[in-house]
């Protein structure tokens, strides 16, 4: 689906603010040195500017000639001559801060903003003729080489699910009360031979049952329902020539089908006004994910976007909350998916202060039933609301007609946004979970950005 | 009970123990699942498969609950600092609770507190909340931090009192928490900063019916309001059998140098003490503990690895007048300057500095601030009780003539600092034929908060030069952040 025409409206201020900023570090060493070099006076030939925007500068290091430090505002993508590992290293950093604080002049870009331009036009250009490739017909040659690897993978991925499904039956049949006792070994173990199988994203669905018995009072009933899930999803992948097209994508993703970049984005594109509402790490087997949570303005459409980084690595940063930028997306294939990849922007990012559309609590809930009839593994989703926040154990979120919701209680409480809105009804973004919701962001009439939860 | 539920709770009862112990038959969901979970026994495939059709019919069809909507809460309106300052308090703040860099950031905060509270500005609404956090960490912040939160800070603190009750406001007593002994300490505290008579009277009813260790709190409780009309009460608590009591009016005694309890500690000083020429002091030791030492509230037994009878010296002249002394010598600096016998001078001017603390004395803090003798924190105390500009004359000498203990001093002076003390500092700092010199770095600590933002050029400047220019470049840093921060404030 592909959205015709989008009014771009006219936004006076594209800088962004110094939380927007701070957001961007990879530690809080990285921001602190940045912060040092922001305020010295090693800066020179300094300037914002150009197609695409962006914003440079020399700043003095302990070498002899100063870095280039350079950022490309539009993705935003960064470049410094620095030697750090960091990234964005404090240079390109503080270069931000600076902007941001209105201390950077307009300005032609240098030479060496042009040469990174001209850098990175030919790597995109790679990049497209490997998309156009992956969308190009294959060699009769390359094809059946292709299905021999496929079918060998599907093998391997079936054997590995139906072994996951004698493992589910087997905890029915003796019984899951004593699992709280069992430790995470007794899911590791199955997960490992699901990694094996090369099924990873069942591999992960089983290796998060291992927490549940963990999680206090109730977890045998919170157990069997992802047990059940698990099942459904299993015997799904028993019949997949069976199932509508688009649910069987979903069914294969879900087992861990791969699927490359390339393939995705030579599907079709979705053309909006994306607005960044939230964004969420997380970190399983020392992997860190970042979920970066989209809303189309015109057509409603929620997107994720995620990102991984291996330890010591920083996380994507690319997509900054209280933004919003015209783009064309590519969804991952299968009905009810919410994963995607920003193909091509066609703005740079501004600032965000009135997000919509907007929905009531109650057409959120319906909207949810909507999506987990189209997936029903779904565990989170995007809902953007007016609402009230109401303090407590747990805390709610009202709508003015007075449906409420729950906030999960592993969240951590919403204190700033409490703070800000007095308790009046505002603009909400959350993320929703089948435990609650988790608040992302927040967008009243008394403050001119997001605020964060 | 609705057909799922019921059929839940029987799929769950099964799932718990295993279906080989316990069976189970599902009776009928309902319309529409009853087309996808069938009514019967079940294996352990569809009880599994009936558990996932139940979990995704729930969550598609869970609705929201009806609360009442409450009530927006109404704020007086009160002046926000401004987006630059406010984007400066949301980086300290990350800095101050980030690890590292911890206590350059927490000063950077203060100054952001102190400016915010200069012009009557507070904080914008989302970083009440960390502001409140911080406050429940670090005492030291809190009257700034409420200041700076307003009217915002004190409904919030109202809905979350366990974390952030700190910056309510000190409940008052009443006489019933005195009554049933709940907060008997600080009813009686509260009441002798209101009514000190009131308090001593409340205090003398009750003495004869307290513990010796109930008795002394309350005693120490009377401190604030303190006045020689205490005297009568305080001479009979040095007149109880029970030690507890005597050494808690001691330091109260000692607060009032125009007491009986004084006098005679004057006297014992005088006959212990004479000079001897124009340089010398002879102190002569107290021979024996007797009852009049004991009466008077002097203990025993010495506390560090000291003889007795240089105890009982150390007491009885941290408790006696100084006008005493000015009886011996009236010459007070020469005084300080004599010699004394057997090693006894460090003692006598460490007695002397509790006593000119105890009785706030100028004269004699000027004095014993420039000893030798004097510890660094003591000498910073005793500049604290000077007027600030004698503070920092005798700063800026002490700067001059490079003495250990300039840093010391330098801490007792309110920022920002006076000129003449500035422009010690820098000629210290920037000190060419500076040798490593531990109190140079204390200097330079306290020049981050103390030193005009201006002076960053003066600091930056001679930096490449200099031995330490890296440590100045720092300073430099740290004073170009501080003048953002006025000039965010300013725009």
């Amino acid at each position: 689906m592909s959205v015709g025409k989008v009014s771009v409206p006219a936004m006076p201020d594209p800088r962004w603010s110094t939380e927007q900023v701070h957001a961007l570090a990879p530690d809080p060493s990285s921001l602190s040195a940045a912060r040092k070099l922001a305020t010295g006076g090693g800066w020179s030939q300094e300037g914002c500017g150009g197609n695409p925007l962006s914003v440079w500068g020399l700043c003095k290091g302990s070498g002899s000639s100063p870095y280039q430090a350079v950022v490309d505002l539009s993705e935003p993508a960064y470049r410094c001559s620095c030697p750090s590992r960091k990234f964005p290293c404090k240079h390109t950093l503080a270069l931000l801060l600076r902007w941001a604080a209105g201390q950077v002049p307009e300005g032609a870009p240098p030479e060496f903003v042009q040469e990174w331009y001209a850098g990175r036009a030919e790597r995109a250009q790679k990049r497209g003729e490997r998309v156009a490739k992956a969308a190009e017909p294959r060699t009769p040659e390359q094809e059946r080489a292709a299905q021999r690897r496929a079918e060998k993978r599907a093998d391997r991925m079936a054997e590995g699910v139906s072994e996951v499904r004698r493992w589910l039956d087997d905890q029915v049949r003796h019984g899951i009360a004593g699992l709280d006792r069992a430790g995470y070994r007794h899911f590791d173990q199955v997960a490992a031979r699901l990694v094996d199988a090369q099924a990873p994203a069942l591999a992960s669905a089983v290796r998060r049952l291992g927490s549940i018995p963990a999680s206090g009072a109730g977890w045998e009933e919170r157990l069997l329902a992802e047990l059940g899930l698990l099942r459904l999803l299993t015997a799904a992948y028993g019949k997949l020539d069976q199932l509508p097209p688009p649910l069987a994508d979903t069914v294969a993703a879900r087992i861990g089908q791969p699927i490359t970049s390339e393939q995705v984005l030579a599907g079709p594109r979705v053309r909006d006004i994306w607005q960044v509402l939230g964004s969420r790490d997380e970190f399983e087997e020392r992997l860190a994910a970042r979920r970066v949570w989209l809303l189309g303005r015109e057509s409603g459409r929620v997107a994720m976007v995620l990102s991984f980084a291996a330890p010591g690595q920083a996380l994507s940063v690319d997509l900054v909350v209280g933004t919003e930028f015209e783009a064309d997306l590519c969804f991952f294939p299968g009905s009810g998916q919410l994963r995607a990849l920003v193909a091509d922007k066609h703005t740079d990012p501004r600032r965000l202060t009135h997000p919509g559309p907007v929905t009531t609590v109650d057409d959120a809930l319906s909207a949810i039933a909507r999506a987990l009839a189209e997936d029903p593994w779904l565990t989170r989703t995007l809902v953007l609301i007016r609402a009230a926040l109401i303090p407590g154990k747990p805390w709610y979120v009202t709508g003015p007609d007075g449906a409420a919701l729950p906030l999960t209680p592993s969240a951590p409480a919403p204190w700033p946004m409490l703070a800000t809105t007095q308790g009046a009804i505002a603009v909400l973004a959350a993320e929703w979970t089948p435990d609650g919701l988790i608040p992302l962001s927040l967008y009243a009439s008394q403050t001119e950005g997001a605020v964060l939860a | 009970m609705t057909g799922s539920e019921q059929v839940w709770a029987e799929l769950l009862s099964s799932a718990l123990v295993g279906l080989q112990r316990r069976p189970c038959t599902v009776g009928s969901i309902g319309d529409p699942l009853d087309a996808v979970v069938n009514a019967g026994p079940v294996d352990e495939e569809s009880l599994l498969y009936a558990a996932g059709v139940v979990t995704v019919a729930r969550r598609a069809g869970s609705a929201a609950v009806r609360v009442d909507v409450p009530d927006a809460v109404e704020l007086p309106g009160e002046a926000v600092a401004g987006a630059a300052a406010s984007a400066r308090l949301s980086a300290l703040l990350g800095a101050v609770r980030a690890a590292g860099d911890q206590r350059g950031a927490r000063r950077l905060l203060h100054e952001w507190l102190l400016m915010a509270h200069d012009r009557q500005l507070v904080a914008p609404a989302h970083l009440v909340p960390l502001l409140l956090d911080l406050g429940a960490q670090d005492g030291t912040l809190r009257d700034l931090i409420q200041s700076a939160g307003g009217a915002r800070a004190a409904w919030l603190a109202g809905l979350r009192p366990q974390e952030w009750g700190w910056s309510a406001p000190e409940p008052d007593l009443t006489e019933s928490d005195w009554n049933e002994g709940t907060h008997r300490v600080a009813y009686l505290e509260q009441l002798r900063r209101k009514d000190p008579a009131a308090g001593r009277e409340l205090l003398v009813q009750t003495w004869p019916s307290e513990s010796a260790a109930d008795l002394a709190k309350l005693i120490r409780a009377c401190w604030h309001g303190l006045s020689p009309d205490d005297e009568e009460w305080l001479e009979k608590a040095l007149d109880d059998r029970r030690a507890q009591v005597r050494s808690a009016a001691v330091p109260l005694l000692q607060r009032l140098p125009g007491s009986a309890y004084a006098a005679r500690m004057g006297e014992r000083v005088k006959a212990m003490c004479r000079v001897s020429g124009k340089s010398a002091l002879i102190v002569e030791l107290p021979s024996a503990y007797d009852a009049g030492l004991k009466h008077d509230g002097v203990e025993e037994k010495p506390k560090y690895g000291q003889g007795p009878r240089v105890w009982w010296l150390e007491q009885i002249i941290e408790s006696a007048p100084l006008a005493a002394w000015r009886e011996i010598d009236p010459d007070i600096g020469r005084l300080l300057k004599r010699r004394i016998n057997d090693d006894l001078r460090a003692v006598v001017h460490r007695a002397l500095t509790q006593a000119t603390l105890n009785q706030r004395d100028a004269d004699f803090a000027l004095h014993l601030a420039h000893q030798s003798t004097v510890v660094p924190h003591a000498a910073r105390s005793l500049v604290l009780m000077l007027p600030p500009e004698q503070a920092a004359r005798v700063t800026v000498e002490a700067l001059r003539a490079k003495t250990s203990y300039a840093a010391a001093f330098l801490s007792a002076v309110p920022a920002p600092w006076p000129p003449d003390v500035v422009a010690a500092v820098l000629a210290r700092l920037t000190d060419r034929k500076l040798t490593d010199d531990s109190s140079w770095r204390g200097l330079v600590t306290h020049a981050e908060s103390g030193l005009p933002p201006e002076a960053a050029a003066d600091v930056e400047k001679p930096a490449d030069d200099l031995p330490f220019g890296e440590v100045l470049r720092q300073l430099a840093a740290f004073l170009h952040v501080r003048s953002e921060i006025h000039r965010e404030f300013e725009r």
